[in-house]
């Protein structure tokens, strides 16, 4: 017998979502490669039907030193404090990206960073993003933008 | 190179961050120069124009 729950149709999403971190994040560097540390940016919260993410975009902001960006998946549904919702039985890697040491510039634009996701994320759950090694003083680093759709 | 001064670990202990001039690689020492490694949280704190004392870079 047929089960009646599955979809036949493939679905779309209702509503764009682009979600930012909402700060410059960097220079604030978290080595850990588990998702655990207080240095963990929330940057995107599923809609309560679940939704898709297409990808990440990061973008110097000031002259950055050279680091890593590691974006996490973490299944906790509820409020969300780093270093304390985020831990290792929750969350989970999904990309790491080699980020190069750009100084600002008026003449050179910086190096376009962008993580592919391209796959739906379950209602209320998160994607976090770490740096291995701070990016320099508090006014260099990164905005985060989650690019996605609500179902 | 560039010697930038960081907090490190849930007890905020002081280290550094020593990069190449270029800022393009890092790496991480406790205060004594020992090189830090396993997973942490740390803050830059500052830059020094001058080196540790124990370092022969």
């Amino acid at each position: 017998m047929a089960n009646t729950t599955l979809n036949t149709l493939p679905i779309y999403v209702g509503t764009p979502n682009l979600s930012l971190a909402g700060a410059l994040v960097g220079p604030s560097a978290n080595t850990a490669t588990d998702g655990t540390g207080a240095n963990t940016y929330l940057v995107f919260t599923a809609s309560a039907s679940g939704s898709f993410v297409y990808k990440v975009i990061l973008k110097s902001i000031s002259t950055t030193a050279a680091t890593v960006a590691r974006l996490f998946y973490c299944s906790a549904t509820g409020a969300f404090t780093a270093g304390t919702t985020n831990t290792a039985a929750n969350t989970t890697m999904i990309a790491e990206l080699t980020l190069a040491a750009f100084t600002a510039s008026n003449t050179t634009a910086s190096p376009q960073y962008e993580i592919p996701v391209n796959f739906p994320l379950p209602a209320s759950t998160k994607l976090l993003v770490t740096f291995g090694t701070s990016t320099g003083a508090s006014t260099t680093g990164f905005n985060p933008l989650v690019i996605a759709g609500d179902y | 190179m560039v010697f930038w001064t960081i907090e490190y670990g849930p007890d905020r202990l002081p280290g550094w961050q020593i990069m190449d001039s270029n800022l393009s690689n890092a790496v991480l020492y406790d205060a004594v120069g020992n090189v830090l490694t396993g997973g942490f949280d740390y803050s830059v704190t500052g830059s020094s124009d001058t080196p540790p004392s124990w370092w022969v870079g």
